[in-house]
């Protein structure tokens, strides 16, 4: 009842160091039943590294040991990943991963610009183009490097989206830095993202596994 | 299954494109031919998306299986471009669909589609000088649609727009209520100047002529005889069987009303709705099993000689 409650509060649930004898593919089974939902694939492992090491498409090779601004995942798909099990593998203490509901960020506009901003892809995908709302049907969703702005409110919401931390009051940290430290994000209505690696090289894993919404109907 | 990008044919898809292409014709002064030719795309994919809303299917061009296949989200084979129904069909379809987007609306949006076409199609400017007197009509069909897949009109609009396009419908309502009242008026007047002899025969001719089987009987606002309300198919039929005889009632809105004793005439759904002639009715028909069954038996007898035990 407890992860619920959390899911539904806060947008995440801080598992803490979680069965840390187990592996996280057993982990996912378990919540994804809990849950009512199915796993995406098998788990991938997280590493940081400099930008030239990883390609474009791909965070690591944008950001690199920078912050990671926050995001959801996948927000580029019309239906991202529902939740995203993170599992600490080896930390590192003087990192953070930042936890934000999507209700600070809505709650800094007018619900006609919720409604009406409206995002593409910045490039195909499985050859398509399309357009996308901020939140509609329960997915809230926000990649600043993922996501073009298409319109007018959704130049308005990317604006406020690159600035400072600061104009955000309600923001939460968790730190995976112990093996089996696992958090439980709802890709749905959470924004996450990840403070500044300061040890290079870094020797941080983080383990990561997406679950799906059963039946969502387009 | 992932689904990492919507269904071309899908309400979300349409809207989104709908929304795009209204902020596309709010951005042109309402004089420029622009303004009315971006309308024009934006209240088809409304049509489209109100169909949508019901099924993906439905604008699935039947008479290809693999357009189906596409519109159920299948991989199809070699075909490379899917094709959806003609603007036209879809807007059959979300009449017979919907009662509230009614026979006025379905004509306006025809016309403006043949405007849409003409700018396309040929050489011809049929968005130049148009004005904007067909605004209010517009408005009421996007306003309409827009009801049928659950948003608002501030969603498509902004809400400023939405506000401007809230006043126009009301005034379109209220032009249609004084029209109505004022040709109500004038049969009345007539009406009231005849001889009582002559408006007793009068009205009891009417009674006699406006039987159940020639339309919904009605009491005329003019002269208070019995009149007719004719109407189009509103929504599912229903039938069952009673008393030996198939019975199928049919939900049916008001397009014309018509009164025998004094001539009054009045067209248009806004209009009857105005004067009170708008509430739908039922139109109920009887048929024998066999005639109702007839095409089914012919199916599958046709062709057959008589039965017989011949091995």
């Amino acid at each position: 009842m407890q992860i619920l409650d959390d899911i539904s509060t806060r947008g995440f649930v801080d598992l803490g160091i979680y069965e840390p004898e187990k592996c996280i593919s057993k982990i996912a089974l378990q919540l994804g039943r809990y849950l009512g939902v199915r796993l995406h694939a098998n788990f991938e492992q997280l590493t940081t590294n400099s930008t030239t090491a990883k390609p474009q498409n791909t965070y690591a090779g944008n950001y690199g040991f920078s912050e990671l601004p926050l995001h959801t995942d996948l927000a580029h798909w019309y239906v991202p990943p529902r939740y995203i099990l993170l599992r600490c593998v080896v930390g590192d203490p003087e990192v953070s991963t930042l936890l934000l509901h999507h209700r600070e960020v809505v709650a800094q506009f007018s619900e006609a610009i919720v409604r009406r901003a409206l995002f593409r892809p910045r490039r195909r995908l499985e050859g398509k183009l399309f357009l996308m709302r901020l939140r509609d049907n329960g997915i809230f969703r926000w990649d600043q490097l993922f996501l073009t702005p298409d319109n007018h409110e959704a130049r308005q919401v990317r604006n406020l989206m690159i600035s400072p931390h600061s104009s955000f009051k309600i923001m939460e940290e968790v730190t995976l830095a112990e093996p089996g430290r696992t958090i439980l994000i709802d890709n749905w209505n959470t924004l996450h993202g990840r403070s500044l690696v300061k040890t290079i090289p870094s020797q941080r894993r983080i383990q990561r596994i997406y679950f799906h919404e059963e039946g969502y109907d387009d | 299954m992932t689904i990492k990008t919507p269904h071309e044919w899908s309400t979300d898809a349409l809207l989104t494109k709908a929304q795009r292409y209204a902020t596309l014709m709010l951005d042109q002064p309402r004089d420029n031919w622009q303004f009315g030719f971006w309308s024009a795309l934006c209240l088809e994919m409304l049509v489209r998306a109100s169909v949508s809303k019901v099924s993906t299917t439905l604008l699935a061009d039947a008479k290809d299986w693999n357009n189906i296949l596409f519109a159920l989200g299948k991989k199809t084979g070699t075909k490379l471009s899917m094709k959806s129904i003609d603007i036209s069909e879809a807007l059959t379809r979300a009449e017979s669909l919907f009662p509230t987007f009614n026979r006025e609306m379905v004509n306006f949006c025809v016309l403006h589609f043949q405007r849409r076409n003409g700018e396309l199609h040929s050489g011809a400017l049929p968005f130049d000088d148009l004005g904007t007197s067909w605004l209010p009509h517009y408005y009421a069909c996007c306003e309409t649609l827009v009801e049928t897949v659950g948003i608002p009109m501030s969603q498509l609009l902004g809400a400023e727009e939405a506000a401007t396009a809230t006043t126009l419908i009301q005034a379109l309502k209220d032009d249609a209520a004084k029209a109505v009242k004022g040709t109500i008026n004038a049969h009345k007047t007539i009406w009231e100047e005849k001889e009582l002899d002559m408006r007793n025969k009068l009205a009891k001719q009417a009674e006699t002529l406006s039987t159940k089987a020639a339309g919904h009987r009605a009491t005329c606002p003019a002269c208070q005889s019995v009149g007719l309300i004719h109407g189009t198919a509103a929504g599912l039929e229903s039938s069952n069987f009673t008393d030996g005889m198939i019975v199928v009632r049919q939900p049916m809105l008001p397009s014309l009303f018509e009164c025998n004793a004094c001539g009054l005439k009045i067209s248009g759904f806004s209009k009857l709705n105005a004067c009170g002639l708008g509430g739908t009715f039922t139109s109920t028909v009887a048929y024998d099993p066999t005639d109702y069954f007839e095409d089914d038996f012919h199916d599958r007898w046709a062709g057959l000689s008589e039965d017989n035990n011949e091995p």
